[in-house]
């Protein structure tokens, strides 16, 4: 009886669960000097540097995606991401703030060190971030005196975003000996990820992907307006409160451990949206997969496209992500969305 | 036995600092359809809120005798059914989704839609003619046919009380003529009906009309009531008639 009322299953949701495996396996063969054939698995490069990093940039990916899909969701605005609400620039204050103070073992972690200080190490700079992406969200919320009017919603994100980046450049002039460590950061960067930061994201989405399926009906409830949700018996008040820690929480986990990577978290719903229109369950898998689609395609492409150098992924996403964006405002469907 | 199904005691409520509802004392018969009717900013909509219990107010609102605001959210999803004045704008849920979401009070916490959900959901499809657009998305939608989704999202609920503001703007003349048989139907079946109209002529095919004005319940009457008829012309200027053609009563503008 089911059979009939049964969602049909996305084309995207095959595409990209294979899409991801063939991204991996391309990110253990790109190497410094091209796509090295065959993979040699024993080799301690793939195993202890492509594997982590590939891996890890399509956790982190998926994390923004999520992130993305949740704030639009939230805000019921296309134009809503992590970034533009200030939740990436509090992680990233966070995450200077704890580095600056030399909290967990200062700017670097010790190459000796036991797996359980690397995991100290890697959820103290996680948890800071956290910290930092909540507040930025709370001040974004208190300012905009709520989430009910859109457009101051997103000024005071701005706003927030542009303040608190301001602090971070200033911590980095007060303390310039922290600029090397924190460069890469700023610029967005998979060359720091590694197996505990890999652990640490999986553990994060994994929380974070059964939290939003679950409070997906929210969502779903919000799109139909505030008043239908609360007539739906849903507590908007706690449930939308928990769906931004969500947010926060899978924004601080990505930033925390590749930096601020743009425009995935904006991206990633958009290109779901444009290709299925589906309740928020299913949006945010999808949005997740996506993402992670993106950026570890992103930083196989940041590996390869000038080898032996390197681009930083973040600036590859931001020039492909922009130039996305702006193709897609020229768009009729675009526009009516934008205008409506 | 108490036949009023829902009950307002001198209800006064504020929205944004600004009182809008005045000592407000209205009862609302079981198996009947109660239109509420009135000029602009006349708290029409205010009042329909207060009764879902959407906006917090001074007084007493009692559904079967019961508290409202002593009821969990659940217990209000499941007895108040809501359709609120819906804005257009660009929407991903597809047409069964939408109505899927009036089955929410019904699933627990944990588990998803039920086979009864899905029979009640598909039940409503074809009843409302709505099973051509099952699987378009909301946004796609014109007005009118947004509006009769989103009435199938409410009967979805199932709830004995059933709250609709300005249901059937944008919905064009056949589809009014459906609308008004479902309500009646509906009625019959039990179903209490509350609705906010602007259209009188509509409106007047209720069983009781309630007319506000300023904040305030002016009267409370059935359509045919010479009382009814002057209120009406008071509320609206002097500038209306109303003439009974066939068994029914209508407006018409002076």
């Amino acid at each position: 009886m089911n059979n009939h009322t049964a969602q049909p299953f996305p084309l995207l949701a095959w595409l990209l669960p294979l899409l991801s495996l063939l991204l991996l396996m391309v990110g253990l063969l790109a190497g410094s000097e091209g796509l090295e054939w065959p993979l040699v698995w024993s080799d301690n490069i793939v195993q202890d540097i492509r594997l982590p990093r590939t891996a890890g940039a399509w956790l982190a990916g998926a994390l923004l995606g999520l992130a993305g899909a949740l704030a639009q969701g939230l805000f019921r605005n296309p134009l809503a991401d992590p970034y533009l609400l200030g939740s990436a620039s509090g992680a990233t204050l966070g995450v200077t703030v704890a580095l600056m103070l030399g909290l967990w073992g200062g700017t670097h972690m010790p190459a000796e060190t036991t797996m359980a200080a690397q995991w100290a190490w890697r959820l103290g700079l996680t948890g800071c971030a956290f910290v930092g992406a909540w507040l930025a969200v709370l001040l974004t919320l208190l300012l905009a005196k709520g989430v009910q009017h859109t457009l101051r919603l997103l000024l005071a994100g701005v706003v927030v975003g542009v303040v608190l980046g301001a602090i971070t450049s200033l911590l980095l002039v007060i303390r310039p000996q922290m600029f090397p460590a924190m460069q890469s950061f700023m610029l967005g960067s998979t060359a720091m990820l590694s197996g505990t930061s890999c652990g640490l994201m999986a553990l994060a989405l994994l929380f974070c992907w059964v939290l939003a399926w679950r409070l997906s009906p929210l969502l779903d409830g919000l799109s139909l307006g505030e008043a239908t949700a609360q007539s739906l018996g849903l507590r908007v008040a706690p449930l939308r409160f928990v769906l931004l820690g969500v947010m926060a929480l899978a924004t601080a986990t990505a930033v925390g451990q590749t930096g601020l990577i743009a425009f995935v978290g904006l991206v990633a719903p958009h290109l779901v949206r444009a290709r299925v229109r589906t309740t928020f369950a299913l949006s945010a898998v999808l949005s997740a997969l996506m993402g992670g689609v993106l950026l570890c395609g992103a930083d196989i492409l940041a590996r390869l496209l000038m080898a032996p150098q390197e681009l930083p992924v973040g600036v590859l996403t931001g020039v492909l992500g922009g130039g996305y964006l702006l193709w897609r405002l020229q768009s009729p469907a675009m526009r009516s969305e934008y205008a409506a | 036995m108490n036949r009023f199904i829902l009950q307002t005691k001198s209800v006064q409520a504020s929205w944004d600092k600004t009182q809008v509802l005045f000592d407000v004392s209205a009862n609302f018969m079981q198996g009947q359809w109660t239109c509420i009717v009135g000029p602009n900013g006349a708290g029409k909509s205010s009042l329909l809120q207060v009764l879902a219990g959407l906006i917090p107010a001074r007084g007493e609102v009692l559904l079967q005798g019961q508290s409202l605001h002593q009821m969990s959210a659940k217990q209000r999803a499941l007895a108040l059914a809501w359709l609120g004045q819906q804005a257009l704008g660009h929407d991903d849920l597809r047409v069964v989704d939408v109505v899927m979401l009036g089955r929410l009070p019904h699933q627990s916490w944990w588990t998803g839609a039920t086979d009864e959900d899905h029979a009640v959901v598909e039940e409503l499809l074809q009843t409302l003619e709505l099973i051509a657009w099952r699987d378009r998305s909301l946004g796609s939608l014109s007005g009118g046919e947004r509006q009769r989704v989103l009435l199938a999202r409410a009967l979805a609920v199932q709830a004995p009380v059933l709250l609709m503001d300005e249901p059937i703007a944008n919905v064009d003349a056949p589809h009014q003529a459906d609308w008004l048989a479902t309500v009646q139907q509906l009625t019959q079946a039990g179903t209490t009906v509350i609705s906010v109209l602007h259209d009188l002529n509509l409106a007047l095919r209720a069983d009781q009309v309630l007319v506000m004005q300023a904040g305030r319940v002016l009267l409370q009457a059935a359509p045919g009531d010479p009382a009814l008829h002057a209120c009406l012309q008071q509320v609206f200027d002097q500038r209306l008639s109303f003439h009974q053609v066939q068994r029914h009563w209508i407006a018409m503008v002076a």
